[in-house]
């Protein structure tokens, strides 16, 4: 489970890329076995099927709406840049400890 | 065995009496302010009750609860007007929030071994009538096959408390049960109802992929409570149990599931704790009951509680509880099991606004293994009342115009817990139902389906359901036409949205 600063930041992030890109909405999953378990992501789903795209061996990103591309590997991108602390934190049930990455001021700080 | 039994069980005795020393949630049972809020609406005026019923509408599309006093005073009502008037009510919230489809599952009984000693229940631990089983992952796969075979593709999976069967064996029993292949056919979305877990447990449950985790408390009165679960037993701690999804959403679970069996107390009080129980989720963690339960007792072997107790619902209270339940809740799944008898489920699933049931169930531990037997009473947990199969029982739906669904998409789509939750909540996740229960049940209909069924699904059920979306979501339409083309011309299948 996500601790409530990473998820916020998450959501802020899935905001940017809704708004910056034209999706209806954007959310990042954890994969459990066929389970894609939400974590974070903001806006309303279409009457569709999401789009989806591994960023990790563990986090899947879902989006509703029309992506280019380019723009899919820009939504990549800027996710992929949470990709590494988010695999810690969730590996590490959330617990946050000093050798942990935290969040300050909407952004990784790594220690 | 017997005394390794014991020995673990007073092991996990200590751990659980640990955590509820330390436990950091407040109870959410207040039995002198229930007890109150239910004599304080014992006579609700009709002006009351309608205002009531308009407000569970109101509720539909916003996802709010009733008030303890609203279910209080529903409970109370005996005008038979005002009982249509709920009963309306019930199928209307239903169809708003998830569309005229009842989702099918199977019961699968994994193990009967168990430590507690519950006086209601066949598998408790000094009844010598029942045999105890616990199938190795080799046994439950031959299970899982014949009910693959059928076209069942979702799960709830049944466990006992002992230590063959903890977390671990949790864990390979579900991954085993989703390694089943069966030509087209799998399980897609396997539910659990097993014991309370510690987090860390419930951490590693959740690695494997499970659909929901559910845990009854069975009853909400604490004295009863401790009357029917014996001091000393893992099962007669309360608040272990009350707070079981708690700790589950903590570990990461989001999507749980409650219920009462009722039978063991006044319903009415029951009903307030399952409400209480739903508000303490949302105020803890956003997010509120995937599902309610509402078993009722029924007779099993050695058992005389589950016939003489004398709090056993009437079939005429049943309706009225499923129908509140459906009013006071009315984002959650609505689950009426084979507990009762065809007849009964028929009318309960208009009047109470039910959405998932199971069919073909065979509830002894390798019960499926023997389909043609429908009753092993020495190795049931209780007795059935509906034995159909999955094909009649599905024919049945269809001449009642419901849309049978096998869909699990929304687990595999990312729409858990807090993401699901919004589209219950304003009743837009229909359209993903109707959707995905039209694709599923075509497949139901190609790979599985008898020849009557099949025809009626083909050239009824299916072609209702897509001008239902052609009238109502334009754009899914389209896309469920094309689904449907490529199920049919080039075999394609698990097509979802």
């Amino acid at each position: 489970m996500l601790s409530s600063p990473i998820k916020r930041l998450l959501e802020q992030r899935c905001k940017d890329l809704c708004d910056r890109l034209g999706l209806a909405q954007v959310y990042v999953t954890h994969a459990f076995g066929r389970r894609r378990h939400y974590l974070a992501g903001y806006g309303q789903p279409l009457p569709s099927q999401p789009e989806q795209m591994p960023l990790s061996p563990h986090l899947v990103v879902f989006w509703h709406g029309e992506l280019s591309e380019q723009a899919r590997e820009s939504l990549k991108a800027d996710l992929g840049k949470l990709t590494d602390f988010l695999e810690q934190q969730l590996v590490g049930h959330g617990r946050t400890d000093a050798s942990s990455p935290t969040v300050e001021n909407g952004s990784v700080v790594q220690p | 065995m017997v005394s390794t039994a014991l020995l673990w069980r007073d092991e996990r005795l200590k751990e659980i009496r640990q955590w509820q020393n330390a436990c950091r949630y407040a109870d959410f049972i207040d039995e002198a302010a229930i007890h109150q809020v239910l004599t304080e609406n014992r006579r609700p005026s009709k002006r009351a009750v309608v205002d009531i019923v308009q407000k569970a509408r109101d509720n539909a599309t916003t996802g709010e609860l009733l008030a303890p006093s609203d279910v209080a005073a529903l409970a109370h009502v005996s005008d038979p007007d005002l009982w249509q008037a709920i009963f309306d009510t019930a199928d209307w919230i239903k169809q708003t929030v998830y569309g005229n489809r009842i989702v099918l599952f199977a019961p699968l009984y994994v193990s009967s071994t168990c430590v507690n000693n519950c006086a209601y229940c066949g598998f408790r631990t000094t009844n010598a009538a029942v045999t105890r089983r616990t199938l190795a992952v080799s046994e439950l796969q031959q299970e899982v096959k014949v009910l693959v075979n059928t076209g069942h593709k979702r799960l709830i999976m049944v466990y006992g408390e002992s230590p063959d069967n903890d977390y671990r064996y949790i864990c390979e029993t579900v991954s085993g049960a989703y390694g089943v292949k069966e030509g087209a056919g799998e399980i897609r979305r396997a539910n659990v109802n097993a014991p309370p877990l510690l987090v860390d447990e419930y951490r590693a449950v959740k690695t494997v992929g499970i659909g929901t985790y559910q845990v009854f408390q069975e009853t909400y009165h604490r004295p009863t409570y401790q009357q029917v679960h014996p001091e000393g037993t893992l099962k007669g701690e309360y608040d272990w149990r009350l707070f079981s999804l708690h700790r589950a959403q903590e570990a990461g679970i989001d999507d749980v599931a409650i219920g009462v069996l009722f039978g063991l107390y006044d319903w009415r009080f029951e009903l307030l704790g399952l409400l209480h129980h739903a508000m303490a989720l949302e105020r803890e963690f956003g997010v509120g009951p995937h599902t309610i339960s509402y078993p009722r007792l029924e007779p099993a072997k050695n058992t005389p509680l589950a016939t003489q107790s004398p709090w056993l619902v009437r079939d005429e209270d049943f309706c009225k509880i499923v129908a509140i339940i459906r009013l006071m809740c009315p984002y959650t799944g609505s689950i009426l099991t084979a507990r009762e008898p065809p007849r009964l489920r028929s009318e309960v699933i208009r009047k109470g606004g039910v959405s998932q049931m199971d069919a073909g169930s065979r509830i002894a531990v390798g019960g499926y293994s023997r389909m043609h037997e429908e009753h092993l009473p020495d190795r049931q947990q209780f007795l059935l009342s509906d034995t159909r199969s999955l094909d009649d029982f599905i024919g049945d739906l269809c001449q009642d115009g419901y849309l049978p669904s096998f869909c699990t998409a929304g687990y595999r789509e990312g729409r858990t817990g807090a993401n699901f939750m919004p589209l219950a909540k304003h009743a837009t996740v229909k359209n993903f139902c109707i959707a995905n229960g039209i694709l599923s049940f075509e497949e139901y209909l190609q790979d599985y389906a008898s020849s009557p069924v099949r025809q009626i699904g083909q050239q009824t059920v299916i072609p209702h359901y897509v001008r239902w979306l052609e009238q109502n979501v334009p754009p899914l339409a389209g896309k469920v036409r094309a689904h449907l083309s490529r199920m049919r011309e080039q075999k394609q299948r698990d097509l979802h949205f």
